[in-house]
């Protein structure tokens, strides 16, 4: 008997008005899986989120939670909870009330439920709020309160939309850290529906990358990272470097402007148009006559720009007219207009099918400045 | 802005609030408070040959309290007042609801035109047009007569119903559209979240539209209540003579009797009618609104 699926998309289809949003899309979840749902705005992540949670029907395919075929089935009807962006608190209500809604709907004896609340509101850190209204609390505490008031009915499924998109980045930081420790501890399933990345990838044990209403590549956080099958996935995951030429099926890779290399492929074994994706921190920039020996790819190049940012320096290099960017922990020593030579070790370059000319978020991807 | 900053925002907010009020209560003063003082005023004073006296008397209040007339005419002013009240929110209600979440939104326009559309019509052609539909030979007759159901005409002209449908047909857009601004500020991911939490529709209502909307629902009531109230065109022409409403009272004290001090007199009472039942809806507002995120510790 494998592990018990909690969620499980077969198929599902959702159009809007002619355009399809969600293209038979199949997920399943595994118990006690902390899920995100990675993509860009309008790629069908939400919408996909909403079908599990019964807000949307899909025009096609089924949705079963916990084994049971909820396709048709209202919110009220499914053992899922839903925590929404801006957290959805009801303002006439006080907290204690809020999470206490549920309850009240599932007709819990008053003691029980008291006590219950009671234990929600101390597992998310705020014993003692019960008696205010949600417009007395800051971002954060109403985050944990719509938190509060989803865990308390103890659902199979938590289903989280952007639920820290309104908070600013210091609060969110720590709520990361809450909710992938309080999601452990209570082994509970969450689908977490995210934009950002970071997010994905530090609270995750397994991301669904989305795009154009399917899901590009599911993994776990490192596979997804170190294995990206398309470009569009390798450079939503993270900054990267990219160079356009072809390849054969055994990973040898030739462009014009960095000649022959054998490098990895992912995804299926192919040969034609191909794109070499290398991350940042796996290239070296050494000044010109103190190169790397034991790489075996490099390249003369000359430093563009050069961002400190802290923790890192960003070096961007021209490098026989390709852009390759570097990533040095602190400073560095080198200066824009250096002349250097860049190495990398060819088994962490990646090669992914090229897509062709076809795709905005692809080469809007670039460094901020 | 961070959410953080909120309830800093509303305190500042409340205090900007209190220079708002400024040009405000200028306008009060001048179009309300002072008018008020000369009815006021008057309301103590006789007429002599049509000149007002200057001494002051409490004679215009007794002979109202006195009179079973006027009496009878307030008692029916607030029955027509209350029921006025009762049947526009029952429609308008549900209509209002039906508008916000079962209306798509790009039709919403229409419907809200539909609505307010009487308005462009002069209130007193529109109370003069229900003669065609309630009169002895008019539609509404017609037809039951043409069904069966009733031999001879039913007297709805002329009657405290045919006043109610006038002022229920006027006062309807007011309201409708009043509620209607408050259901349309509720989130909808509210009624989500509540669906979610294992609320059906009707517990939904109950437990969020009707709380979350019942500030806007007073306020509407109060509306309605003052100015069907106060209102003198559909009881002067739909109403007949047997079932007079106190704004009559007033206008028969100033056109023929031309006494104006007891015409202000009656104004004062009728003021004060309205404001009584006022109070204790208010004191509804107040209860509701300390539900509704007044402020606590």
């Amino acid at each position: 008997m494998p592990e018990q699926i909690d969620v499980q998309l077969d198929q599902v289809t959702k159009r809007y008005e002619g355009r399809t949003v969600v293209d038979r899309l199949s997920l399943s979840v595994e118990r006690g899986t902390f899920l995100s749902i990675l993509g860009p705005s309008g790629c069908g992540k939400t919408t996909t989120l909403r079908m599990i949670g019964g807000f949307i029907t899909p025009d096609e395919g089924s949705v079963r939670i916990a084994g049971e075929d909820v396709t048709d089935l209202p919110p009220s009807a499914r053992s899922t909870s839903m925590v929404f962006q801006d957290y959805a608190l009801f303002p006439h209500m006080t907290v204690a009330d809020n999470i206490g809604f549920g309850l009240r709907m599932q007709r819990v004896k008053r003691p029980e439920a008291r006590e219950r609340i009671e234990k929600a509101l101390s597992m998310v850190g705020l014993a003692g709020y019960g008696r205010r209204k949600p417009s007395q609390l800051s971002g954060g505490q109403r985050q944990r309160i719509a938190l509060a008031r989803s865990l308390v009915l103890h659902p199979t499924i938590l289903l989280l939309d952007e639920p820290l998109g309104a908070l600013d980045a210091q609060i969110r930081k720590q709520m990361q850290f809450e909710l992938k420790q309080l999601q452990t501890s209570l082994g509970q399933t969450f689908v977490y529906v995210t934009h950002d990345q970071e997010e994905a990838m530090t609270m995750s044990d397994r991301v669904a990358i989305m795009r154009g209403g399917v899901i590009e590549q599911l993994g776990t956080p490192d596979e997804v990272y170190d294995h990206p099958r398309t470009l569009f996935v390798a450079q939503f995951l993270g900054e990267c470097s990219s160079v356009r030429g072809r390849c054969e099926e055994n990973g040898s890779f030739f462009s014009d402007t960095l000649g022959r290399l054998h490098g990895r492929i992912t995804g299926v074994p192919f040969s034609g148009p191909a794109v070499l994706c290398i991350r940042p921190e796996n290239i070296v920039f050494s000044p010109r006559g103190a190169e790397r020996t034991d790489h075996a790819f490099s390249r003369p190049a000359v430093i563009r720009q050069r961002m400190f940012k802290g923790l890192n320096t960003w070096l961007c290099a021209d490098c026989c007219g390709e852009r390759i960017i570097c990533e040095v922990i602190g400073k560095s020593a080198l200066r824009e207009g250096d002349e250097i030579s860049l190495s990398f070790d060819p088994q962490n370059a990646v090669i992914v099918p090229d897509p062709g000319e076809e795709d905005p978020a692809v080469s809007g991807q670039e460094v901020e400045a | 802005m961070s959410p953080l900053l909120e309830p800093v925002r509303h305190r500042g907010a409340s205090n900007r609030s209190a220079g708002w009020l400024l040009p405000l209560s200028g306008w009060m003063v001048i179009f309300y408070l002072i008018p008020l003082v000369f009815i006021i005023g008057t309301s103590f004073r006789t007429m002599v040959n049509y000149q007002l006296t200057s001494e002051f008397t409490m004679q215009n209040y007794l002979a109202i309290f006195a009179e079973p007339l006027y009496w009878k005419a307030l008692r029916v002013s607030l029955l027509l007042a209350v029921k006025v009240v009762a049947i526009t929110t029952l429609i308008a209600y549900p209509l209002a609801m039906v508008l916000v979440f079962i209306v798509p939104k790009r039709w919403r326009t229409f419907f809200l035109i539909l609505i307010i559309a009487p308005f462009w019509t002069s209130y007193l052609i529109r109370a003069y047009s229900w003669f065609i539909v309630l009169g002895n030979n008019g539609i509404l007759n017609l037809l039951l007569k043409s069904l069966g159901l009733i031999g001879q005409p039913v007297q709805i002209l002329y009657t405290g119903t045919a006043t109610t449908i006038g002022l229920v047909h006027y006062l309807l857009p007011i309201m409708t559209l009043t509620i209607y601004t408050t259901l349309e500020n509720i989130d909808p991911k509210l009624l989500e979240a509540a669906n979610d939490l294992g609320a059906g529709g009707l517990r939904s209502f109950f437990h969020v539209i009707l709380p979350l909307s019942a500030g806007g629902l007073v306020n509407g009531m109060m509306f309605i209540y003052i100015l069907a109230f106060a209102d003198f065109v559909s009881p002067a022409t739909l109403g007949g003579q047997t079932e007079r409403v106190f704004p009559q009272l007033i206008v028969d004290a100033v056109q023929w009797n031309i006494n104006w001090p007891l015409a202000s007199a009656l104004s004062i009472v009728m003021v004060a009618a309205i404001f009584l039942v006022l109070l204790v809806l208010s004191l509804f507002r107040n209860i509701g609104s300390r539900e509704n995120g007044g402020s606590g510790k």
